[in-house]
This record gives structure tokens, sequence and C-alpha cells, in this order.
């Protein structure tokens, strides 16, 4: 049968390719398309973990948004922390940041910043856009958003002054050097974010607390089962902190990935509906042009099942044949395209490659819809086929 | 040995405007062996007849028996059992599998009935051999004569030892001469397998090979002679 099937194929060698040129078109689309989701879903998790770390620790009630009171971990809880962190393996790094709001001005300007208290010996994963970043030792440098420093039209080791209120309510003010600006990839958020020390901001706000750790692991994958370790031993040391992963925490990332999701699925019904409906023409022609020989085959002893198996089988191998080659042809294209290093520029940010991922993984699904759509649409033909009286069928010849 | 009776079997074709009667009332009874040629003009039933004794049309009244079972009782997938096992069939248009051999062509009956390799082998040989197709075996229908095409369906009919062959028109598509050797073909079959053949046709010069000569006209069928083999 499956012979047949096969050879049924090579039979109608225009009609097949015209079928076989439709299924490989729209299966690399969706490779492809898939393959630049990925990669940008991948891009996106980097930056959320640049932005958040792996996980972060903070005290408990420090991200409902209801709370009144700022809650900070005290140097108790910090040591505790510190003690258990170090223990594991897998934490590669942590640093503490405490955030300040406050309006940084100079003698003719000024501006609301949102601010983060830094330890200077952490690594900044900041793209520096003039001067230099925060170095260890430093007590009073600041760096700003490139938006910042444009607006306030600051220059290089020029001292800016920062208000702001301590933690329980007083007005405090200080002045910070300016060590150079940075981007963070979106103007927004660098017409507003500044850093400093972490002892600056400690200062400004008047406590010896942190508000969160933010811990790197030597793995992303490590994240869950890491939180879990900590949540048990932070709970047998009467530690009354939370943990969130950098997941709970990016909200863009899920954001995105819903709205490219989204966009993929709505693709792939198009995709599948184009194919079902070509599909369901070329298997239809297909039947009634062999009405004849179906019968024949069906008065020689050819059960109505074996008939119909036939049929679906012929629409499953152009499927398969189709995402297999499409599949290909999709990562040929994509090796292609990230040889090209095209960019575009997202609305409120620079420029970004558009880089396909070549991963096997990404052509599974469109694999699967093609197989699906051809299965399905040979399968009206073939139970009409199989269903229909075979003097009937012979009687067509 | 009676292979098939046919008991009072009439077939009505209805539609929104008329019924039309294709057999009245048909009586027969098919031995083993028996070499039947069916004449008669266009429309005449000779066609439906064939079709019934087949089991791919149902009778409106009457009954067709196969080995004493009764065709009507069986389901559709008893009757194509039935097909493909007891019943061998030659078209007027060959209606051969294009897309497979000539071999192939004749080996698909056995797979269907699941016969291992080797057995399909030797039987697809012999009988392409006694057709005189032994050479012609690995092409395709669109490279082979009508004759040859005929005898590659006459192979396919016999390869499963049938009890029966029915022909519809065999000759219809062929010249004269060539359609003689395809009779005679069909005779030495007969012959040498004992197996039944029921042929419908309208070349009249078939009718000197037959056994016996039915006529059907307006749906009535007469035995018109019973021979001894010519």
């Amino acid at each position: 049968m499956l012979k047949i099937a096969w050879r049924n194929i090579l039979r109608n060698k225009r009609r097949s390719l015209l079928s076989l040129v439709l299924i490989l078109i729209s299966v690399a689309v969706l490779f492809l398309l898939r393959g630049y989701f990925s990669a940008t879903y991948d891009g996106l998790e980097l930056m959320a973990i640049n932005q958040y770390s792996h996980l972060q620790i903070a005290k408990e009630g420090f991200w409902n948004e209801g709370s009144e009171e700022r809650k900070i971990l005290s140097s108790e809880d910090i040591n505790k922390i510190t003690k258990i962190l170090d223990a594991k393996e897998e934490v590669i790094d942590y640093t503490n940041t405490l955030e300040i709001a406050g309006i940084l001005g100079t003698e003719d300007r000024s501006t609301i910043v949102s601010g983060m208290g830094i330890e200077t010996d952490n690594g900044q994963n900041l793209e520096i856009k003039s001067g230099t970043k925060l170095f260890a030792g430093d007590e009073t440098r600041v760096i700003v958003g490139e938006g910042v420093r444009k607006k306030l039209h600051l220059k290089v080791d020029e001292w800016v002054s920062i208000m702001a209120t301590t933690i329980d309510g007083a007005y405090n003010a200080g002045s910070l050097q300016l060590s150079g600006s940075f981007s963070v990839g979106n103007d927004d958020a660098d017409s507003h974010y500044i850093m400093m020390p972490l002892s600056f901001a400690q200062t400004m706000l008047n406590t010896d607390g942190v508000d969160n750790f933010k811990v790197m692991l030597s793995d992303t994958e490590l994240t869950d089962s890491t939180i879990q370790e900590l949540k048990r031993e932070f709970k047998r040391e009467g530690l009354a902190v939370e943990v969130r992963s950098w997941r709970d925490l990016a909200n863009f990332y899920h954001q995105v990935k819903g709205l490219y999701d989204t966009a993929f699925f709505f693709l792939s019904i198009l995709v599948f509906i184009l194919i079902f409906m070509s599909i369901l023409e070329i298997m239809s022609m297909s039947f009634f042009e062999r009405m004849g020989e179906i019968g024949t085959i069906r008065a020689i002893g050819t059960r109505r099942s074996q008939v119909f198996v036939q049929l679906i089988e012929e629409a499953l191998i152009l499927g398969i044949i189709g995402g297999i080659v499409g599949v290909a042809l999709g990562w040929g294209a994509g090796v292609i395209i990230n040889n090209l290093n095209i960019t575009y520029t997202p609305p409120s940010s620079g420029a970004v490659p558009l880089y396909i991922k070549l991963a096997l993984n990404n052509g599974i699904t469109p694999f699967f819809i093609i197989i699906l759509a051809t299965t399905l649409s040979a399968l009206y033909p073939a139970l009409k086929a199989s269903r229909l009286k075979v003097v009937e069928m012979l009687r067509h010849v | 040995m009676a292979i098939i009776k046919l008991e009072n079997l009439s077939k009505t074709y209805s539609s929104q405007v008329e019924e039309v009667q294709a057999l009245k009332n048909i009586n027969l009874t098919i031995d083993k062996g028996d070499f039947i040629v069916v004449n008669g003009p266009s429309g005449s039933g000779k066609s439906t007849l064939l079709n019934l004794l087949a089991g791919i049309d149902e009778a409106s009244l009457g009954d067709i028996q196969i080995n004493n079972i009764s065709l009507s009782s069986l389901s559709d997938r008893e009757r194509t059992e039935l097909r493909r096992n007891k019943i061998g069939l030659v078209f007027q248009y060959f209606e051969l599998i294009p897309v497979l051999t000539a071999w192939e062509n004749v080996e698909y009956p056995l797979l269907l009935q699941k016969v291992s390799k080797s057995e399909r082998r030797r039987k697809v040989d012999r009988i392409l051999e006694q057709v005189g197709l032994s050479k012609m075996a690995q092409r395709l229908p669109s490279q082979l004569s009508g004759g040859q095409k005929q005898r590659v369906a006459i192979a396919r009919a016999l390869v499963t030892d049938p009890e029966i062959v029915l022909a519809d028109e065999p000759t219809g598509n062929l010249d004269t001469k060539t359609g003689e050797k395809i009779i005679e073909l069909m005779l030495n079959l007969n012959r040498e397998y004992n197996v039944a053949f029921v042929i419908v046709t309208h070349d009249l010069f078939v009718n000197k090979y037959a056994q016996k000569l039915i006529e059907i006209q307006d749906g009535i069928l007469k035995i018109k002679e019973v021979n001894e083999y010519a």
C-alpha cells in the first residue's frame, strides 16, 4: 500500500511538486519565525537575568505593592543570608542593592530620578556611553542614564546634587561626582535611572539595611531548585524573607513572550488553513481522477479501510517529506539571514540584530502542524473514496 | 458441481423519474469449470448480471448463492473477502493499476491475501509465463499493448486460484485477432485450472467457444445452447 501511495505521488509530478512547494515554504516560514521568536526569548531571558539576576531575596512583603512600610533587610538578616549563600556551590556571585528615588540636579537644571545603590566592586552589566562605570572604592561617584546626562547637560567629573527622603521620612541631600553615563537599551529607562555606591544610598536613606540580594547562579536551569533549597534554609534560620526568580520579576519577558506566542499561534492557524484547503483540493481532484481505479482495487478485494489508509498515506508522505525538507530549507535560510548581520530598531530602543536561533526544536511545531493539516485534509476525500459503492466508482470509468 | 446459483434474481434501478428493471426473475446455475458466454444488446442487463455475481451490486429481489452462501447475508467486508478469494475479475478497459508494473499488478491480489513473498514470486512468475508475458513483467501498463494489458488482467484474475472469473467485455477494446487470442487463452486456462468463466461480450466470435451460451434481452435471460467444449 505504501508503495502504491508513493508511486501515486510520483505519478502526477507537477501537482505533487506544487503541494510540496506550498508545504516547504510554509514549514520554512514557520521554522524561521519560531527561530526568530526563540532567539528573542533567549535575548529577553539574558536581559532579564542581567537586570534582575537569577534570583532575588528580600524582606517579606517587599514586592507587595500595597505595603506602606518600606521593607528593608536588616544587618542581622544580611549576615544570616550571606552565610547561607556563601555555603552554596551553585551561587557564583551576589550583590546587595538599595533603591532610592529623588531629585538630581545642577545649579541650572534638575530631574526626578530613580536610583539604585550598588556594590561597586560588582560587575555592572551596562553599556557605558560616556566616562567610566563605578569602581571599587568609589564612595561619592554616580553613573546616570544617557537620557539623564543629556537632560541635565552633564559632563564627566561634574558634581551634582541629589535630594531624597530617608526611610523615616526626613529630607536628606548629598553631592555626587559623575563617573559616566550608560544605556540599558530603553530610552525611557535611560532618562531616569542612576546608580551610586550602596554606602552612599544607605547614608541618604539613613539605614544600614538593603532592599535585596541579587544572586547569580552557575546555571540558569538551577534557579527553581536553588530557590526551593534557600526557602527551606531561610525558614530554618527564622528569616522572614521572600525569594523570587528572574521569571517572577521580569514582567516584560512574559509580556513579550505572550505577544509573540499569540502571533505564532495565529500564523500557525493561517498556515494550517492554507495547507488544509490546498491539500483538500488536490486530494479531492486526485480522488475524482482515480475513482475508476479505486473502484477496481475495491472490486478485486481491497477493503474500504485499506483504500482509506492508502489515500491518507499519500497525504502523510507529502506532509513528512515537506516537513523534513521544509525544516532543512528554513535552516538554510536561517544561516543566510544570520550571516547577513541584519539589524532593526524597535521603538524606544537601539539597533537589535535580526538573529534566527537554529535548533531542531523549533522545527517540531511547524512539522506537526503540517502533518496534521495534510492528514486532516486527506480525511474527507479518503473517507468519501472508501465509502462509495464499488459499482458506482466502476461506472465512472 | 454448482458453485453459483441465481434464484429468481431481479434488479431494478430507481430514479426520481422512472423505474428500470434491468434483470427480471433470473435463474441460473454455474458449475465448476463452466465456460459461459453472455450475449445481449447494450442496456440488456449483461453488466448488471456480472456486477451482481461479483457482489459489487445488490439484487432488488431473489438470491445469489456462492458455494451455498447467500450473498445477501454477507456484510460489505465479507463480500470483499469473497471477491478476494473466490472471484477473479477482468474488465473491458483492463483496469490495471497504472503505477505498478505488470508483475506488481499480478502480485497485488496476493498481497491482499497476505501470501508469503516466496509463494507470491512463484505464483506470479508461473501465471505470467502461462499468459506469455514473462519478458514484459517489469513494464508499466502504459508500456504494454491492449492485448498485453488484458493478459496481465487475466493473470491478475487467476493468480489467486479463484473458483470463477467474471469478464466484462474482455475483447471489447481489442482487435479481432488479439481478441481471439485472449479468448483462447481464457479457454486454455479454464481447462487447465478447471475455473469457471463467465464472459459478457458483444463480440459474436466468442460464441463459438461457449460451453453455455446465454442471451439477455430486456432483462430476461435465455440459455440458447449448451455445448461440449469446442
